[in-house]
């Protein structure tokens, strides 16, 4: 059993405790690279590891706050909450709604929307890893501490701006795409609220930003290669049981079989390639559920056919895994070259460090995919959303739609008027919350017995959940 | 409440630039952190052109959980007013939220609200609209005194800028001092260019309403019929009340541009109440019932039905500072300083 929180508050520096008098908790607030408010608690004594919680600590409450509201304000309403995810939940809700108001976004509407998601996945991996790279202590980082692997060959601290400057570009990308910095202002149900301009400002302004990015997402894919794959030290230790952490997949699945950011069907995949359950957004209900408990303050939602399996076992049936290392996983490793394949070879495909490389692979996936978008005639159409034909509204609509973070699912029941009645939405904070749980008790378990827990290999803990 | 430095606060005339008793270099200290809420104004701070370098040189940001893995330990060890300033995000939600703000608001000489959450709510008080929930959601100015407010959700780049730099006015380049005053309201200009301190209660946005700036073409606002918006595609450049769509504009503080307006969608309100309105939802019937073009009560019975949710959408941001509340609360007052919670 773990402390109630209020003993618990203090982080002990476990180095200098004094003898005899060995912490019985250890509390990493906040906890670093995650979105949400959370913290991490880890209870141990002279046995060893006692428990480890992931802790959320914010509520989000998406669904409480729907309800109620016309349907048609939820694309902004509920991406404001939840910000960092904040262009999949515009664009999951967005979707729903199109089958709640029976209307079906023209093409051009289509591919504004696909512009905004990619451009935001340029922007959520760039920032990522300049986070990563950015922090003190961190397991990427140019300050690493003594007790585990050094190393040898650090990123350029130039490269760590240039990452920002990357970002920026991102930023402007979404913003010509989604109207506005920070949260979009684009999809409404049927499409999108207005056509892309032509010129400097609009779509010739998109086309140079979009090349700039497929540039530097190249050239950020070689920095990385060159920094960590040649260090032996570094694969020897993210490979090793600390973070490897084989979990099952979910992900979205297009017509054609592979992970489609914007697909239609959710597959779940077992750690050995083979596919568990696939099920469309609508059917969320017979698939998902979700179980809480009172020391965190989001839910944690594995598959109904399983209960729930508790937090102790890494293979406990019914859970999984959303985001990068999901897709990639799931999609069995649909590399956009040979020379990625062989990259990836040098590192586990369930070890949490892979999620760094998956982001990189996705990056550069989003910068080929928006290059080419904007370059397409399609943007230029001025066609771009339908009006509902009737006053009253179908009154049901269920989608998903894959975020950086990983996938967002939106389904809402409403009145004739299209009144909120009920609502669903599944966000990676949910579904990942039990593998964040998983993983941090790996790490931990790892960090107490080999290492001396000082604040840099604390830090790993943190990495492992951020990484899942 | 903990004893603070407030000297020369009321005049705002606090000599800016490096004070005594900061950081071992003499350099003023920053804080970066959020309350409950959803990270998207500290993303901004990072995304304003990723001049992460610039603020290094303002100041020294010495805790800031997202980016430079701080601990609340590292704050709480810091001395009382040992902050220079505390940009807070998110509004106060939980036990340790009030405690995380109580503790910012005693390290801090200066707090600022970052962001429409920890100025009045934000979205997240829509929650305090459903009875029999424990919870409520309060401002960051409901539960300590703020000197600074900075709207928006999230708070647009050039306010963000404009209050990070006015708050190192004393040094920052000529080049970045003329770009200021440009964006800030004229008091706040001339404050910050005669080396001083904005006046406290500043708020680093328009001093008109959304409409002063928003590029739609304003004529007679005469409605006949209220249009949500799924069920319009406006004419592009004509104002969308006048053409039935409910636009909150009216009674919001502008200095965004009117960036959603010009997208075709209509305010909502987050930047929070213009200056000299009290009360949003009272402003908002008050005008919107003075566009109704008729006389017929039937009919401005019919018209009224339409309007879906006034409360989620005319208190979209700012519920928790409404003055009619679900359940009573004690309201602040930004000029009687906020703090008369608890």
């Amino acid at each position: 059993m773990l402390a109630e929180p209020d003993t618990i508050e203090r982080r002990p520096t476990v180095a200098s405790a004094s003898p005899g008098q060995k912490p019985s908790a250890i509390t990493l607030d906040p906890v670093t690279w995650v979105e949400e408010p959370a913290r991490i608690v880890i209870a141990h004594d002279a046995g060893g590891l006692q428990g480890v919680r992931f802790e959320v600590a914010a509520r989000a409450d998406l669904a409480r706050a729907a309800v109620g509201r016309p349907a048609e304000e939820l694309p902004r309403l509920l991406s404001a909450l939840s910000s960092v995810s904040a262009v999949a939940h515009h664009l999951a809700s967005a979707r729903a709604l199109d089958q709640v108001f029976g209307v079906t976004p023209p093409p051009t509407g289509e591919a504004l929307r696909r512009a905004l998601l990619l451009a935001d996945f340029i922007r959520a991996h760039l920032r990522r890893l300049a986070l990563l790279l950015a922090a003190p202590d961190s397991p990427l980082g140019p300050l690493p501490r003594r007790h585990w692997p050094a190393p040898r060959h650090s990123v350029p601290p130039a490269f760590i701006g240039d990452l920002m400057r990357g970002t920026a570009l991102a930023q402007e990308a979404l913003e010509i795409a989604g109207g506005r910095v920070g949260l979009p202002v684009l999809a409404v149900p049927g499409g999108v609220a207005r056509s892309l301009p032509e010129g400097g400002k609009g779509r010739d302004r998109l086309a140079a930003v979009s090349a700039a990015l497929l540039e530097f997402s190249h050239r950020a894919q070689t920095v990385m290669h060159e920094t960590l794959n040649t260090r032996s030290e570094w694969q020897t230790f993210f490979n090793g049981e600390a973070f490897s952490l084989p979990l099952a997949s979910l992900a979205l699945f297009g017509e054609h079989g592979g992970v489609d950011w914007l697909g239609g069907q959710v597959h779940v995949i077992a750690p050995d390639g083979s596919e568990i359950v696939r099920f469309s957004p609508a059917e969320h209900a017979a698939h998902l559920v979700e179980h809480v408990e009172s020391w965190s303050s989001r839910a944690f939602a594995h598959l109904k056919a399983h209960a729930w399996p508790g937090l102790e076992a890494a293979d406990a049936p019914g859970l999984f895994r959303v985001g990068p290392l999901a897709r990639l996983n799931a999609s069995g490793h649909p590399l956009s070259s040979a020379e990625l394949a062989e990259r990836l070879e040098l590192v586990e495909t369930h070890s949490l460090a892979t999620s760094v490389w998956a982001g990189l692979i996705e990056l550069l996936d989003a910068s080929e995919m928006l290059a080419a978008l904007s370059q397409d005639e399609i943007l230029a159409g001025t066609e771009v959303r339908s009006l509902p034909t009737h006053a009253q509204a179908v009154g049901e609509g269920a989608a998903a739609v894959e975020g950086p973070a990983g996938l967002v699912l939106h389904a809402y029941r409403t009145d004739a008027r299209g009144i909120v009645q009920h609502a669903r939405v599944l966000d990676p904070v949910t579904l990942n919350n039990a593998a964040r749980n998983l993983a941090a008790r790996r790490a931990a378990t790892y960090i107490l017995k080999h290492a001396g827990q000082d604040e840099g290999e604390l830090r790993l803990i943190e990495f492992a959940v951020a990484a899942c | 409440m903990p004893d603070r430095d407030v000297a020369g606060s009321e005049a705002g005339a606090e000599a800016l630039g490096p004070a005594s008793g900061d950081g071992k270099r003499g350099r003023a200290q920053w804080a970066f952190f959020t309350l409950s809420g959803c990270r998207g104004c500290e993303t901004l701070l990072l995304d304003v052109n990723y001049q992460i370098a610039p603020i290094t040189d303002m100041a020294d940001v010495t805790f800031w959980p997202w980016l430079l893995g701080s601990r609340r330990d590292d704050l709480a060890a810091l001395p009382d007013g040992g902050l220079a300033a505390a940009f807070v995000a998110g509004a106060v939600r939980t036990p340790a939220d009030e405690e995380a703000a109580r503790l910012l608001r005693a390290k801090a000489r200066r707090l600022i609200a970052f962001g429409a959450c920890a100025a009045f709510g934000g979205i997240p008080g829509l929650v305090n609209a459903v009875p029999d929930e424990g919870d409520r959601v309060r401002s960051l100015r409901q539960v300590v005194e703020v000197d600074y407010i900075v709207p928006g959700c999230p708070p647009p780049a050039n306010f963000a800028w404009a209050a990070l730099q006015s708050l190192a006015a004393g040094i920052v380049s000529s080049a970045r001092l003329s770009y200021l005053v440009n964006v800030l309201p004229d008091a706040v200009a001339s404050a910050v260019l005669a080396g001083l301190e904005p006046p406290r209660g500043t708020v680093f946005a328009g001093d008109k309403a959304v409409c002063a700036t928003c590029s739609r073409v304003k004529e007679e606002k005469k409605i006949t019929a209220v249009h949500r918006p799924h069920a319009i595609a406006p004419k592009p450049d004509r104002c969308l009340l006048e053409q039935g769509v409910i636009c909150t504009g009216l009674a919001t503080r502008g200095g965004c541009g009117g960036r959603c307006t010009a997208m075709g969608l209509p305010c909502r309100g987050c930047f929070g109440p213009a200056e000299a309105v009290p009360d949003p939802g009272a402003n908002l019937v008050t005008a919107i019932a003075s566009t109704i073009a008729s006389d017929d009560p039937a009919c401005i019975g019919a018209l009224v039905k339409d309007i879906v949710d006034p409360l989620g959408t005319f208190y979209r941001y700012s519920l928790p500072q409404a003055m009619l509340q679900p359940k009573a609360a004690p309201v602040a007052s930004f000029d009687q300083g906020g703090d008369c919670v608890g």
